[in-house]
């Protein structure tokens, strides 16, 4: 390829990258802690979790169908039991749902959802309204904040699925054109130097952060950008194309629901067998069991499971007492094709949530892998405008940029770490902590990036905010011992193994920031102004 | 799966791209056909954790987590290896 080809490629490889370094660094950074988010950090953030969790089955349905008889029938349009557990909360929920047609035709529905113990299995908590209110009532925690923050910055749909959506596209179209700048590719990838210079040092980690994980950085950035995209643009459009814009009949198709033949023939609600039947076919575990009409003899079960040796996890449907399975499916296994199985990797694949905490340290690894290399890019380019013969601005208008990312993305740290003092200080309703969490969160981060336009000097800045994160970090276990009295000294005592596991790896993390922060030098080390034909050297890999 | 074949695998893994990585040792000193040897036995390793991988997990599973394995076992030993070369040091800053 001519230099002049490569140098195209090379300038909108770098202004792709800078436009959107910083951003993708709070994504993938949160990417990385969101891939524990579902798990280890649900579990460490609910001391009700600390324990596994076996509820009596046999004891649930007989409660449920106490509970039902008090309730009006037309409550049994759909009877949704989720289990405790890493995916939602520690309490059992039953959520009674009735669906009518209004005088305009306009279908109408409220809910009612009770909450109870898993050990007692006594009811703890009831609200009612319609299913969106009864969603916003729901228990949040500092986990489902930090995945929601990853998925859409807490801007929801359409404007914070755009923005993440459009991230993976930048991040693919950084990928394709750096593809094509470093062509010594296989050369590079050995490569790293890092106390010859400093522009040595940024040019290899990005080299080496890029190159090793070039397959994983393409898979999150493609199924990132479908993600994100999909609900605000592919479903939309699919529906525009082919069912005039009706998006219900989109989703009925893709995911249609059990049509149950009613009987008229009351019967008791009936979980136990299905339950056991589903524990006898598969090693994941049962998350929800959802009952179609329930109370009918015609009523049909859906229980749904984890994965286990799959991709996905599955669905198993029943006939009313739980004697005939009549299909096994996944979520997008009944479209046929190659769309479904594809469709259905996408979100494990970008999570890592498919092979247990091994995998899921892969993937957070990676992630922040992502992160680096994002970060990294952006400071080649600015060192080559501040001390190399590039640039536009003055030298200290680039230290200025140099400073807002280091606090911008060294502030995304600190939020991240703010999140596990929220959970553990905060008092107040479960219902309300995650709005609490997102003020704590939003301020730290805001702080922290308004701090660095106060400090003159970018790696005074960086030192001290390695050694806050350090503190932060370390004084988690501490904090947590004081709350809960649940602590890494007495983890055989009470089994909280998850729990102390991750306030170990905080403590790692504390350590490693403490590390980081002393190996910094205290100001920019001494270099010589780096030459054109050293430049262009670079340019051509 | 089990978590000593865990443990094995990222073992394994780690030995395969010290292997890779440090073959230019070789080169330095002109010994070509040994960093040959060296790059072709890590590449192997590599090979046998994806054929233990897929021993145990589906074909789509295992595929997955090996791209993973070798990124991260790659990346991380090209880091360790330029933090502790000793003719990186010294040289300006």
């Amino acid at each position: 390829m001519k230099q002049e080809t490569t140098k195209k490629f090379y300038v909108l490889h770098s202004w792709i990258g800078v436009l959107a370094a910083n951003l993708m660094f709070v994504i993938c950074f949160t990417g990385a802690v969101s891939v524990f988010g579902k798990d280890e950090l649900k579990i460490w953030a609910n001391p009700i979790m600390h324990e596994p969790l076996n509820v009596d089955i046999e004891r649930l349905e007989a409660v449920i169908q106490k509970d039902f008889e008090t309730l009006d029938p037309s409550y049994g349009k759909e009877v949704s039991i989720f289990m405790p557990g890493v995916r939602r909360t520690g309490y059992v929920s039953a959520r009674f749902q009735k669906e009518w047609e209004d005088e305009n035709g306009t279908i109408q529905n409220h809910v009612i959802n009770l909450e109870y113990d898993p050990r007692s299995l006594e009811l703890v908590n009831r609200v009612e309204g319609d299913r969106n209110e009864v969603f916003a009532m729901d228990r949040t925690d500092m986990s489902d904040f930090i995945t929601h923050f990853h998925a859409d910055l807490h801007l929801g749909n359409p404007v914070g699925l755009l923005i993440t959506g459009t991230l993976g596209l930048t991040l693919l179209a950084s990928l394709a054109t750096g593809l094509f700048v470093h062509r010594k590719i296989l050369k590079e990838m050995f490569v790293f130097r890092p106390f010859r210079s400093l522009h040595l040092l940024w040019t290899d980690t990005h080299k080496a952060l890029g190159i090793w994980p070039l397959l994983f950085h393409i898979n999150i950035a493609f199924t990132g950008a479908f993600l994100g995209l999909a609900v605000v643009i592919l479903f939309p459009a699919t529906a525009y194309v082919t069912f005039d814009g009706d998006l219900d009949k989109v989703v009925e198709t893709i995911l249609p629901e059990p049509k149950p033949v009613l009987t008229g023939e009351a019967t008791p609600i009936e979980i136990t067998n299905h339950y056991n039947q589903v524990q006898s076919l598969t090693d994941g575990d049962v998350v929800q069991i959802i009952l179609f009409a329930a109370g009918d003899s015609g009523s049909e079960v859906v229980v749904i499971t984890r994965p286990d040796q799959n991709m996905v996890g599955s669905f198993y449907s029943f006939n009313a007492t739980g004697d005939t399975l009549k299909e096994e499916y996944t979520t997008f296994g009944r479209m046929g094709g190659a769309a479904g199985p594809v469709l259905e990797t996408l979100f494990p694949l970008h999570f890592g949530n498919f092979g247990g905490l091994f995998v899921r340290c892969l993937w957070a690894v990676l992630g922040l892998a992502s992160g680096v290399l994002a970060l990294s890019g952006m400071m080649i380019w600015i060192e080559r405008r501040a001390y190399g013969p590039v640039g536009n601005l003055s030298k200290g208008q680039y230290e200025k940029i140099s400073r807002f990312s280091v606090s911008f993305c060294g502030g995304m740290v600190l939020a991240n770490i703010s999140l596990f003092y929220s959970q553990l200080l905060l008092s107040v309703p479960d219902q309300a902590l995650g709005y609490w969490i997102g003020v704590v969160f939003f301020a730290t981060w805001a702080v922290a990036s308004v701090y660095g336009f106060f400090v003159r000097n970018e790696y005074k800045l960086a030192k001290q905010l390695f050694y806050c994160a350090a503190l932060g970090c370390a004084f988690i276990p501490v904090l947590n011992g004081l709350v809960h009295g649940l602590h890494v000294l007495n983890v055989f005592e009470y089994k909280h193994y998850v729990a102390a596991g991750v306030d170990l790896t905080l403590l790692l993390c504390g350590l490693l920031f403490a590390y980081l922060g002393k190996k910094l030098p205290e100001e920019r080390p001494g270099h010589k102004q780096s030459t054109t034909e050293e430049l262009n050297a670079v340019l051509a890999g | 799966m089990d978590t000593l074949l865990i443990y094995g695998l990222v073992v394994l893994s780690f030995i395969a791209a010290a292997l890779v990585v440090y073959h230019n040792r070789f080169e330095k000193r002109n010994q070509h056909k040994n960093s040959v040897i060296f790059r072709s036995i890590g590449a192997l390793i590599w090979l046998l954790v994806f054929v233990l991988l897929l021993n145990q997990l589906t074909f789509a599973k295992a595929l997955f987590i090996w791209i993973a394995l070798l990124s991260c076992s790659g990346f991380l030993l090209v880091i360790y290896k330029g933090m502790t070369t000793k003719s990186n040091r010294g040289l300006g800053n």
